[in-house]
């Protein structure tokens, strides 16, 4: 039970995270953004990658983010050019092709069989009875 | 997991309160006006876009590392919908809101896991199926019964006890004093009117507003007064003639001229009221009708700054800036600028269009004055107003060589540099 209630507060967390990003970029800013979840999948597969390749943590993870971070740059500078809406329709896209990138485009990212054995830092520190739901 | 949450949920909260999370907030309210307040729009735009896709980064690392696996089609576009949903469900604007539209929205998805168990034929398939159904009705749901969300994003301006007591009354219901009177009754003063046509009123007396049957009656029962006339004449024939707001005015009582006047004449009227112990702030307007109208004109504002901010509740209902301009009351100086401008353009069109006729208003004030951010801004609105006027072919009707704008005038003392 504890170990289903740590998951599932793991999983709240990474929602809420997704969640605060989004608010920075709608609630505060008013940006439409339909694409969150290919910041996500670039956060994730950019550290992933780099972590199985054997990377350090200290460098993957700020890589994910920066990655993330310069990928949405990248799409505003571009899109917040022409009128607003243009974006929601920009980040909407771009998540598909990237979805579609990630499943097609195997030497990189290993394709449909996704990125295994990626590295669980904090595993070894806590008990087991904690962290074996998933 | 949860040390990250809470880092990056100090450090948002942090930077929303920030100067830089205030003009994100002014950025989505209005563009425009962040513009012209000279901020660099575009530029803080793609800041806080890139932050927020940072921070999804940060999720999606925190998510692989957790599950030591990823895969594609873990990120499907509906991903992204829930994300939207949690911060409907949680109330956009706002990072509390964030967090527990999070925490339901999970709740809803993982919680109806167990309904399995309780209620019979609900396979495996049957109850996805109904999870996005439940998803939909919280939705559907929220947005009539609370649209701004679970905890809502706390209102910059708020009227306080004391404003909401503060009784207002609005002298001149023209085609700027109506729709300005709009706005401060829409925002909850009470409101008391006056005009010259009684019908002029009506749409307000219909939202709530009380009819006064002079000036004088206005200024006793009102604490501030916004007397909005076509020019100096009427001015001092509302406030020092018959039945004027002199004759009624108590000591503390606030009056402001929304008039683009006469120095002259406001010298001598803020000198009487002050007789009475009430006070005078010169307030002349620029923005035009399309400003009124739409609650977004610009004041300079002369006179007592601790006056000032005590009545500046009830200026911004109707107000894009509100700027004070110094002790003297000069507003009328600083108007000029915008409206020298506008000005001068007529008078350049008119001769162009009537060679030889009567035009020749040797007082128009020289262009130099309009400078700076907030002129900047000004004038990209007479441009907008000269187009207007020309398109609509206005001009002639609205447009005299002898009745140019009383603050053209010279004689409005010096002009305070901005």
């Amino acid at each position: 039970m504890i170990a289903y209630l740590t998951a599932i507060l793991t999983l709240v967390g990474v929602r809420a995270l997704l969640t605060l990003g989004l608010n920075v970029q709608w609630g505060l800013t008013g940006l439409v953004n339909l694409g969150a979840v290919a910041f996500f999948a670039v956060g994730a597969y950019t550290s992933a990658l780099l972590a199985v390749g054997g990377v350090s943590l200290l460098l993957a993870w700020p890589a994910g983010i920066a990655l993330a971070a310069a990928a949405g740059a990248a799409l505003a500078l571009v899109a917040l050019r022409l009128r607003e809406d243009y974006l929601a329709i920009v980040t909407l896209g771009f998540a598909e092709v990237l979805r579609l990138f990630l499943l097609n485009e195997a030497w990189l990212t290993r394709g449909a069989n996704g990125v295994t054995a990626i590295p669980r830092p904090l595993h070894a520190w806590f008990p087991a009875s904690i962290i074996s739901f998933t | 997991m949860l040390a990250a949450v809470g880092l990056v949920y100090a450090a948002l909260e942090r930077m929303r309160r920030s100067p830089f999370g205030r003009v994100l907030r002014a950025i989505r309210e209005d563009e425009v006006v962040a513009a012209v307040a000279g901020k660099p729009v575009f530029r803080f735009k793609v800041q806080a876009f890139a932050i927020g896709a940072g921070v999804a980064g940060l999720a999606g690392v925190l998510f692989a590392h957790y599950l030591a696996y990823v895969e594609p089609n873990m990120f499907l576009p509906q991903e992204s919908l829930f994300v939207w949903l949690a911060l409907i469900l949680g109330g956009s604007g706002n990072n509390r809101g964030a967090l527990l539209g999070s925490l339901v929205l999970l709740g809803l998805l993982e919680g109806s896991r167990f309904a399995k168990d309780v209620i019979p034929f609900l396979t495996g398939v049957r109850l996805a199926a109904a999870q996005q159904i439940l998803v939909g009705v919280v939705l559907v749901t929220m947005m009539i019964r609370r649209p701004e969300g679970l905890l809502p994003e706390k209102p910059g301006i708020r009227l306080t006890r004391e404003e909401n007591a503060m009784r207002v009354g609005f002298i001149g219901l023209g085609n700027m004093g109506a729709p300005m009177a709009g706005f401060v009754r829409q925002a909850g003063f009470s409101l008391m009117v006056h005009d010259l046509r009684r019908d002029a009123a009506a749409p307000l007396l219909e939202r709530g507003a009380v009819w006064a049957n002079s000036p004088r009656e206005v200024a006793a029962q009102c604490d501030v007064v916004c007397v909005c006339v076509p020019g100096p004449p009427e001015m001092r024939t509302v406030t020092l003639g018959a039945g004027g707001v002199l004759e009624g005015v108590r000591s503390g009582v606030v009056v402001i001229d929304h008039t683009t006047n006469d120095p002259a004449v406001v010298r001598d009227v803020g000198a009487a009221l002050s007789t009475r112990g009430a006070q005078l702030l010169d307030a002349p307007l620029d923005g035009g009708r399309e400003g009124a109208l739409e609650g977004q004109l610009n004041l300079f504002v002369g006179g007592d700054e601790a006056i000032l901010r005590s009545v500046k509740p009830v200026l911004d209902t109707f107000s894009r800036s509100v700027v004070w301009v110094g002790e003297a009351r000069r507003g009328v100086g600083h108007q000029d600028r915008p409206q020298c401008a506008r000005h001068e353009r007529r008078l350049a069109d008119r001769r162009v269009h009537d060679p030889g006729g009567q035009g020749g208003c040797r007082d128009a004030a020289p262009r130099r004055g309009v400078r700076g951010r907030m002129h900047r801004g000004s004038e990209h609105d007479v441009h907008q107003a000269y187009a207007g006027d020309l398109v609509s072919r206005r001009l002639h009707r609205t447009f005299r060589p002898g009745a140019c704008p009383q603050g053209l005038r010279p004689g409005g003392g010096p002009r305070p540099s901005p």
